[in-house]
């Protein structure tokens, strides 16, 4: 009950945060953007034309009576039409959903794959010249920006060699590189962290009491110590989440990917505000849900963690 | 695909029959010699050296004892006799080619048609069954060429639809296009005649039906739509622009099917131009009233274009095939032209690099509209070929606010209005320096509109060129009023042009060198032009021309007086006056001779200070030729032009 309880009173705070965030990107996009110039070309268009363009987009009315528009539509569960593409603003943004997942899933699963058992192996043997590599490794993951690390790929991997296209988003070898590209940060922010909690927790009590009992060295990592190193990593899981799909902004940019990264960048560079808020409201939802998602994960982690200490 | 390799290269050496025939015969020949011989003498060897050397040994044989004569005697006989022999062969052989030589002259033709072949094959043709990759960073919405947000579809609009007339890619003057012709009734009546041969991809003719509905449907007029709504849209309907000009006509009609006629309230020497420029894509009146707006702006694009509609993935990309009923063929003369190449694949590709690194991975064959700097690592490549031309905003230049109420500078009033701070500023800059250092080399300094718009009196402006003489510009400032010079606020647009915000900073070092001290301030594009229009703030404005051929697009809002964007505004000159005595003048000769004399004034007038030409590149793979005219552009309008190559 009291697991009910949270969850509910979650998903509440998720739709505060989800309205405090589009309130804001609505009242900053009115401020300083101006889609009728977007719309329309700077030369050859006279004021008569951009007052039609403003009325029929409803932007010629004050601010705080766009805002109780909006708002009352928005608890309907309309979010506006798009300013330039033909179509509801919350549909066109629903059509990249899938995209940008595919391509966050993959790059978490980069980041995991690659970071945690690097950074097992990296605790297990801590001072060797592995350790010194897998640091290394995860300093050069943490310090490239992940549009630079993009390109060189494609440079490498794609023209040089050919093993992967260098752009599009066809088949499995197009999600190769964008997935390295966006996983390879997260992966060393997960390599440093579990490499931490890894030789902390080897060196507490129950781990020296699990090898007195004669458990095999396997044994006492998998079942024993990696379990409790996990807890801080379930935490970062949360936060790389929003790190993973801001990243994917870029990467989609890069890699010509059309999902929802790509689609807010161009929405924001043409002033398509109702696609923006649209945007911004299942970003931040994905994000919200993500962490309650990893918070729940915690009874199972740690049974004895408890709602109320969530 | 023609290949080279070891199978080729054999099946070109193989024998030809006249060959053939000579090698038998001499086969022939010297296995009877060596049969005379073997009867004669065993001795092969003295026998062989007997045929060699028979004639140096006659001179030796008269000096030789007679009892070695009657031996002698025998090989000179045998050896006569093989001589004999050979030439009998060989006037046998000669005889059997006599014979087949018509079979001879064929077998020739078919070694002329190989080495022709081979020719061919050494320089490549052209692939007209090819599909081209091209790469674009543009946005593309819908396809609707005329709804607004769609104007940015610019791609969509080129190939799938035309314009009522096109431009001749060498002077930018009108020519025929849906529209054949249009006739001067008199200054403010026209009677446009539409072609009788242009048909949309559904097989039905483009009539002047076609055409008004096009008018009525950018100027919101159409009532198409059940209630007389002008749209069905979802999300609502709106021109790209307000009327395309047709907001200045007065009345038109249709007179008959290919017939249409236009009124206008006063003459008009522009309208032509801009009605019947690209900015209109003539859309099927017939389709579009079957089917709707929404389903033309999201599932089918349909016109009379070079480029038949397929299919399109919306931010990944588009298909099109050639309209092989095109009525154009590929005369290289006008725009637009029949495709060279079979299917048009375009991928959106946001990131300039991501489009290079597709041609050099084979990906793709053409990126255009790049910024320069991007592509200069690539001009060695052998991959590649790059290509430079005007950018889509060819000429820079910077105005003058000189709006009496805002003008106060340094407490005086406004400098600007002073031609001696204008002209200073203009000597100021050192153009020269920004092609060879800043830009590609290629470009010039700029003289107001493109060059490459109608009526632009090239020579005649080339001949006054201002140059660089900061001296004198110091000397002019002094004069005017200003010895330790001034500060003023230069504004510039940092998301319209790459090469801005760089090219603003050596401008202004070069201001800065004479003592005009600018501070530069900077906006993003969707304020700009809003800030433009107020003419609110004193100083200097960054801005640009355009493309377009008719010029009233440019000097119409920029130079008018009554333009929204003109910031500079000059009451003691003739330049007003010009600029509405060319608009009215029909006669287009009357008219050139006009606009030659308004551009000189205003460039004598040292009205804005004047930059230079920017480029943009284009960037192919090696087996492209993308021929272009000096007054096109390398972009979405010429993509019929090019020539894939076959490798």
């Amino acid at each position: 009950m009291q697991f009910i309880s949270l969850v509910l009173i979650r998903l509440i705070q998720t739709i505060f945060v989800i309205w405090v965030v589009v309130s804001i990107v609505f009242v900053v996009a009115r401020i300083f953007g101006n889609p009728e110039a977007a719309l329309l070309p700077p030369f050859d268009t006279t004021e008569a034309d951009y007052e039609k363009v403003r009325e029929r987009l409803g932007i010629d009315k004050p601010l705080y009576t766009q805002y109780g528009i909006f708002l009352s539509d928005a608890v309907q569960g309309d979010l506006g039409y798009s300013f330039i593409r033909a179509g509801a603003a919350i549909d066109i943004v629903a059509d990249k959903i899938l995209p940008t997942v595919k391509l966050t899933a993959a790059g978490l699963v980069v980041a995991i794959g690659l970071g945690i058992p690097l950074g097992i192996l990296a605790a297990l043997t801590r001072g060797s010249a592995y350790d010194w590599l897998a640091r290394l490794i995860a300093v050069f993951g943490q310090a490239t920006p992940s549009f630079w690390l993009g390109l060189m790929l494609i440079f490498f991997l794609a023209v040089r060699v050919d093993w992967f296209p260098t752009a599009g988003a066809e088949g499995f070898r197009a999600l190769v590189l964008p997935a390295v590209s966006l996983g390879l940060l997260s992966a060393a922010g997960f390599m440093r962290l579990t490499r931490s909690g890894m030789i902390d927790v080897m060196n507490t009590d129950f781990i020296r009491t699990a090898r007195a009992k004669g458990l095999n060295e396997r044994t006492v990592i998998v079942r024993h110590a990696l379990r409790h190193a996990m807890i801080p990593v379930a935490t970062i899981l949360g936060l790389e989440l929003g790190t993973l799909i801001a990243g994917s902004v870029i990467i989609e940019v890069v890699f010509s990917w059309p999902g929802l990264g790509r689609l807010m960048i161009e929405s924001i560079l043409k002033d398509d505000f109702p696609t923006v808020q649209a945007g911004v409201a299942v970003i931040a939802l994905s994000i919200a849900m993500g962490n309650l998602l990893v918070d729940i994960s915690y009874r199972f982690i740690d049974p004895r963690i408890q709602a109320a200490e969530l | 695909m023609h290949k080279r390799n070891y199978w080729t290269r054999m099946s070109r050496r193989r024998l030809s029959r006249r060959a053939l025939l000579r090698a038998s015969s001499r086969a022939g020949v010297g296995a009877a010699g060596l049969a005379l011989v073997g009867c004669g003498d065993d001795d092969d060897d003295a026998q062989q050296q007997a045929v060699a050397q028979a004639q140096p040994q006659q001179q030796e044989q008269q000096a030789q004892p007679a009892a070695e004569q009657p031996q002698q005697q025998q090989q000179q006989q045998q050896a006569m006799e093989q001589q004999q022999a050979e030439q009998q062969a060989e006037q046998q052989a000669q005889q059997v080619e006599q014979q087949e030589e018509p079979q001879q002259g064929t077998a020739e033709a078919i070694e002329r048609d190989q080495a022709q072949q081979d020719v061919q094959a050494a320089e490549p043709e052209i692939d007209t069954e090819a599909t081209l990759y091209v790469a674009t960073s543009r946005y593309t919405a819908g396809l609707d060429p005329q709804r607004s947000g769609s104007q940015t579809n610019y791609i969509n609009g080129a190939c799938t639809f035309e314009a009522g007339m096109s431009n001749h890619p060498e002077t930018a003057a009108l020519e025929p296009n849906l529209v054949a012709g249009i006739e001067i009734v008199d200054p403010t009546n026209l009677i446009m005649t539409v072609t009788d041969d242009a048909f949309f991809h559904d097989g039905s003719q483009y009539t002047a039906h076609d055409l008004e509905f096009n008018f009525q449907r950018v100027a919101a007029e159409a009532e198409y739509h059940a209630g007389g709504e002008s749209s069905d849209h979802p999300n609502g309907w709106g021109t790209a622009r307000g009327t395309f000009g047709t907001g200045n006509f007065s009345s038109y009609s249709v007179v008959d099917d290919f017939t249409f006629r236009v009124e206008t309230p006063a003459p008009n020497a522009s309208l032509a131009g801009s009605i019947m420029s690209g900015a209109v894509r003539h859309m099927s009146k017939a389709f579009v009233e079957e089917h709707g707006d929404g389903y033309v702006d999201t599932e089918q694009a349909m016109g009379t274009g070079p480029f038949v509609f397929q299919s399109h993935t919306p931010d990944v990309g588009f298909n099109w095939t050639r309209n092989d009923q095109y009525r154009r063929g590929r005369d290289g003369l006008v725009l637009p032209r029949l495709p060279w190449f079979k299917d048009l694949d375009v991928k959106i590709r946001p990131e300039p690099l991501a489009q290079l690194a597709g041609i050099e991975a084979g990906e793709v064959d053409v990126a255009y509209n790049l910024p320069t700097d991007i592509v200069v690592p690539y001009e060695d490549n052998e991959n590649f070929k790059i290509l430079y031309g005007p950018a889509g905003n060819p000429t820079h230049h910077i105005m003058f606010n000189t709006h009496e109420s805002v003008a106060e500078v340094d407490g005086v009033p406004n400098p600007f209005l002073d031609i001696r701070v204008r002209e200073a500023a203009n000597l100021a800059i050192n153009r020269e320096a920004i092609i060879e250092g800043l830009l590609t080399g290629s470009e010039q300094p700029s003289y107001g509109p493109y060059k490459g718009t109608i009526g632009f009196p090239k020579d005649a402006l080339e001949s006054r060129y201002h140059g660089y003489d900061p001296e004198r510009a110091k000397a002019l400032l002094a004069e005017a009023g200003f010895p330790d010079g001034l500060d003023v606020d230069l504004h510039i647009v940092t998301d319209f042009q790459v090469i801005v915000p760089t090219m603003a900073l050596v401008i202004q070092e070069d201001l800065e060198a004479v003592g005009i001290r600018t501070k530069i301030v900077e906006y993003l594009s969707s304020e700009y032009f809003a800030e433009v229009r107020t003419f609110s703030k004193p100083g200097l404005f960054w801005f640009f021309t355009n493309t377009i051929a008719e010029p009233e697009t440019v000097i119409g809002s920029e130079i008018n007086e009554e333009g929204f964007y003109a910031v500079s505004v000059y009451p003691d000159t003739d330049i007003q006056e010009l600029y509405i005595a060319q608009n009215q003048a029909m006669v287009p000769s009357e008219r050139a001779a006009l606009l030659e004399e308004f551009y000189v004034s205003f460039y004598d007038n040292f009205s804005w200070i004047f930059l230079t030409e920017v480029s943009a590149a284009s960037a192919t793979a090696a087996n492209i030729n993308w021929p272009v005219g000096p007054a096109e552009l390398r972009g979405e309008g010429s993509l019929t032009a090019i020539q894939k190559l076959k490798t």
